[in-house]
């Protein structure tokens, strides 16, 4: 990989990567799932990947509205089984990439099961998991990350569930790579998805998105303005959190308990299905 | 000197390349676009140092920041 990003400008990015009639986006103002969709194709503009042999896989919700904007082939499955769809194809198609844009309750929630699962088969996906607090197209549910004390549609007198960190849920599980990111910031997103798509095996990378609309309303987060502040407030680098663990006062300690831990949490090497399955059919072979 | 170029049918003007210019240089327009939403503008081209943060985080890819060549240059 190059060490500096040689960035076109976004007229020539989106002239190569989307699709025009599918533009303008659906998204609310305030919402990052652009963005998420904008640092992908920039990461595929570094890695120079072929278009005609990627795939983009989907489940049902916000973010998964983002495989209809790319101008590659790609698949609208159902909730919560873009994981399910895009471990039969890469099982097919073992020299496809395949990238899976999956939200917090598609695949942590409805599709649970199928993220336990396939990063225990170590599949070689890059999974962009969208993180926003809650199911936003359906009208602000709570998700299995929603934080808890939070007010939603279905919890209108505070969340009282602990919520899941799949970070840890993944780094538990041995993928192979597994980060997150704020969209604040542009750079370590891009490199990181680049790095995913690199990554033989499970790569899962996790966007923290604001959601003014369906989150931010019932949280007094419904400013721009202040929410996308709240995420910059909220989140510490990983870096910095065990330094601060290590040499921090208890009152420096104590500040950190609200806040979300961002980074790149595993980065390691792990065969992955494809290798053990080519492995396995020329070991059996007559 | 930069300029920037701002695709009105896609901009849903959610201000959120304003409040993250790291120079101010951009602001909200008076004016309307087909669309019915006040777009962004830049302000004051000399402020603008050209770093591409509000093309980098344009959620709908309607800014695009490039160079002001002289003619005479």
């Amino acid at each position: 990989m190059s060490g500096l990003l040689k960035l076109k400008t976004a007229a020539e990015l989106r002239q190569i990567y989307l699709r025009h009639e599918m533009f303008p986006t659906i998204f609310c103002d305030g919402c990052g799932l652009g963005n998420v969709l904008n640092y992908t194709l920039w990461a595929l503009d570094e890695l120079q990947l072929d278009l005609d042999r990627t795939v983009f896989v989907s489940g049902i919700g916000c973010s998964s509205r983002l495989s209809g904007y790319v101008n590659a082939d790609g698949m609208h499955t159902t909730h919560g089984r873009a994981l399910a769809f895009a471990s039969g194809i890469k099982a097919a198609q073992p020299d496809l990439n395949v990238i899976v844009f999956t939200g917090d309750g598609d695949g942590s929630g409805i599709g649970g099961n199928h993220l336990l699962h396939t990063i225990r088969r170590n599949m070689d996906l890059t999974v962009i998991l969208v993180n926003n607090f809650t199911y936003g197209m359906t009208g602000g549910q709570a998700a299995p990350t929603t934080p808890i004390d939070s007010f939603s549609t279905t919890t209108p007198y505070g969340n009282i569930e602990y919520p899941l960190d799949i970070c840890a849920l993944a780094q538990t599980l041995g993928a192979p790579y597994v980060a997150r990111w704020m969209i604040n910031q542009p750079y370590p997103p891009i490199k990181s998805i680049a790095q995913g798509i690199q990554k033989r095996g499970f790569a899962l990378i996790e966007m923290l998105v604001p959601c003014p609309t369906a989150y931010g309303r019932r949280n007094g987060l419904k400013q721009l303005e202040t929410i996308w502040q709240w995420y910059r407030d909220h989140t510490i680098l990983i870096d910095d959190y065990e330094h601060i663990m290590h040499f921090g006062s208890p009152d420096e300690r104590a500040a950190l308990h609200d806040k979300i831990k961002i980074g790149i949490f595993q980065d390691c090497e792990r065969e992955s299905f494809e290798a053990r399955w080519a492995a396995l059919v020329e070991q059996v072979k007559l | 000197m930069h300029v920037i170029e701002l695709n009105e049918h896609w901009c849903k003007g959610c201000r959120v390349c304003v409040f993250h210019c790291p120079t101010k240089s951009l602001r909200i327009a008076s004016r309307f676009t087909m669309r019915g939403i006040h777009p962004p503008e830049l302000v004051e081209a000399e402020r603008c140092n050209g770093c591409r943060l509000c093309e980098l985080l344009c959620p709908d890819f309607a800014i695009t920041v490039m160079e002001a060549v002289s003619v005479n240059a």
